[in-house]
């Protein structure tokens, strides 16, 4: 019985090499630029107090105003708090891995 | 961001819908002002829009290069003012007719309703860029 149909498949020598990991380019972005993105948002919530505290005491006259910057800092927030959880949840899945 | 950029746009139309309502008040308020600060009976004011930039394809038709409204000037109009006859007022002519403002109440409410409804449509674009904005970042919440 022949078994030259599969026999080109032994033939070919099986190696398995794994693709070497590449350390990430230097000068890319880092942990650090995250931070400065929190930072930013800190600053932004901290102006944010002193509207609301300008509308409280009748010192502003563009309510609308402080109010979109209110919301924009709350959507600046969410997206912040999401990435947070995404990256959370990675590590996570991570450490979980079987070894 | 360009959706933030939306958001400064509803902004600048609250502004000038603001600046419209506040010149409309100001003349239903002095509907009755016979005289003015030279003298002269209060003229009836409207405020002039224009805008910052005109939006062209080489700007890339980014949200920030659109063009936004901004109330350039509050200017007096032409209407000549109203004669009443009221010989007892201290402002009477010799043949006892007072000027008082053309205030048009009629318009004036008009313009009232048109301030009110151009706030919401602000209002609404506002909305509707948030609701966007907030069904994207939702997009990452976990199942």
């Amino acid at each position: 019985m022949s078994i030259e149909a599969i026999a080109a498949i032994g033939a070919a020598p099986f190696t398995f090499q794994a693709s070497p990991v590449s350390a990430p380019p230097a000068g890319g972005e880092t942990f650090a630029a995250v931070l400065d993105g929190i930072n930013s948002l800190n600053e932004q919530m901290a102006r944010n107090d002193q509207a609301i505290q300008a509308v409280a005491l009748g010192e502003t006259s563009d309510l609308h105003q402080v109010m979109m910057n209110l919301e924009k800092t709350r959507l600046t927030f969410e997206l912040a708090l999401q990435v947070r959880n995404k990256t959370l949840e990675a590590y996570q899945e991570l450490m979980r891995m079987q070894v | 961001m360009d959706l933030f950029g939306v958001f400064d746009i509803s902004s600048a139309g609250m502004s000038v819908e603001q600046s419209r309502l506040a010149v409309a008040a100001s003349n239903l308020a002095n509907a009755r002002t016979s005289t003015g600060v030279d003298g002269t009976p209060f003229q009836p004011l409207k405020a002039v829009v224009q805008t910052t930039s005109y939006a062209s394809v080489e700007a890339g038709l980014a949200a920030e290069s659109l063009p936004r409204p901004v109330v350039q000037s509050v200017v007096p109009t032409e209407a000549a003012p109203r004669l009443v006859y009221d010989p007892g007022h201290p402002d009477a002519d010799e043949k006892g007719f007072v000027s008082m403002p053309a205030v048009d109440s009629l318009s004036t409410m008009m313009e009232l309703i048109s301030v009110s409804r151009g706030y919401e449509a602000n209002l609404r674009a506002f909305d509707v860029t948030r609701h966007l904005l907030q069904s994207t970042i939702d997009m990452g919440k976990s199942r």
